[in-house]
């Protein structure tokens, strides 16, 4: 009886932190990525460029030389709404957030007994065990949302909307652009690239993640001591 | 210093410059700066990987079909593109956008990871309330 209460409650103890992660990363991404979104169109115009010397493309509808350039020439040319073109597919990113988080959460959880940005001792064992929650949750999330980023790049990729497509980018932007991508290149054109996508997106993760577990742990760890030392001292 | 000479005294050990500074510290700005910096350190890593990722992406609307029969080849992969850019630009095309790179990543996995913790503090105590009974 008291072991399946204990157990009762170790389940519920477990949906909880499903429930919380999840919650969690979906506030933390809604918050990050519309903050953050109108670098990231510039960013996307200023790879996605193709110099004039280049032979194996057409040359891009925009040339820039930095990005305060691209940013000064998206706004006098396109305006303002279109640093957040791609907005929506880019909340919709915020899913990939939702699924990795909990993942990683639960994942590192299990290899190494502690969540995220929590440390139960310093050893090459936990560090292994991040690396492989944050390889893993990744993996898991790419797939589930990588159509997603296709879309998304192609969007930020349309320059000059009010003159090429009639409809706003706010209604019709994201179906219109799947739909061209289905109609010309069928499923595939939602998985392209998706290969390289793995082989970038891992060891983003993996960088992201050992790098963040580190130094919060570092600097926790120096807060800790310092606060210590100091309330001794001024005892 | 205010705690000095306390040290002399021999038995309060003094905090470092980098613990005295770190007490000072709120835990939101630890969170922030270590997010800050796994930013920076991931879009340092991933920087030629995304220049290569975004050109394959980007060929099907760039991509000049006709014209020429040697360059018509629709994909040339991982390697092919990287070869390119590494033969036009060298280094400084696989780190092509690396500035606005940074400038993306920094602020975002900042402010994920601060607002992810103080959430789930928050949402914490919330479902502990609704899920346990």
């Amino acid at each position: 009886m008291a072991l399946s209460l204990w157990e009762l409650r170790s389940d519920a103890d477990v949906n909880s932190r499903w429930v919380t992660s999840f919650m969690s990363s979906l506030t933390a991404g809604t918050f990050s990525i519309a903050a953050t979104n109108p670098i990231l169109v510039i960013k996307t115009r200023l790879m996605s460029q193709t110099s004039i010397s280049n032979q194996t493309y057409v040359r891009s509808a925009w040339q820039y030389k930095s990005a305060l350039d691209a940013a000064r020439q998206i706004y006098r040319k396109e305006g303002i709404l279109a640093f957040y073109s791609g907005l929506a597919p880019a909340l919709l990113g915020i899913s990939h957030l939702a699924i990795q988080f909990p993942l990683y959460e639960q994942l590192k959880r299990r290899f190494t007994g502690s969540g995220l940005g929590e440390e139960r001792e310093r050893s090459s064992y936990n560090m292994l065990g991040v690396l492989a929650a944050a390889s893993l949750s990744k993996i898991v999330a790419s797939s589930a949302t990588y159509p997603h980023e296709v879309i998304r790049t192609r969007l930020h990729m349309r320059q000059g909307l009010r003159s090429t497509i009639s409809a706003s980018p706010w209604h019709g932007g994201i179906m219109k652009t799947a739909n061209t991508v289905w109609l010309k290149e069928g499923w595939r054109g939602f998985y392209a690239g998706m290969a390289t996508s793995m082989i970038r997106a891992v060891p983003a993760s993996v960088t992201t993640m050992l790098v963040y577990e580190n130094v919060l742990s570092l600097l926790m760890a120096l807060r800790f001591d310092g606060e210590n030392k100091l309330e001794r001292a001024n005892l | 210093m205010p705690y000095d000479h306390h040290d002399t005294l021999g038995n309060v050990e003094a905090a470092s410059s980098m613990e005295y500074a770190a007490a000072h510290c709120s835990v939101d700005f630890i969170r922030t700066f270590a997010g800050a910096i796994s930013g920076i350190a991931s879009s340092i890593v991933t920087c030629p990987l995304d220049v290569i990722k975004i050109k394959l992406q980007a060929q099907g609307g760039f991509r000049r079909g006709t014209t020429s029969s040697r360059l018509s080849f629709t994909n040339r992969g991982l390697l092919g593109v990287g070869r390119e850019v590494w033969l036009e630009k060298g280094l400084k095309g696989m780190y092509q956008g690396l500035g606005p790179s940074v400038l993306a990543y920094f602020p975002r996995w900042a402010i994920f990871f601060a607002t992810y913790h103080r959430s789930h503090e928050v949402f914490q105590i919330w479902f502990g309330k609704f899920i346990h009974f």
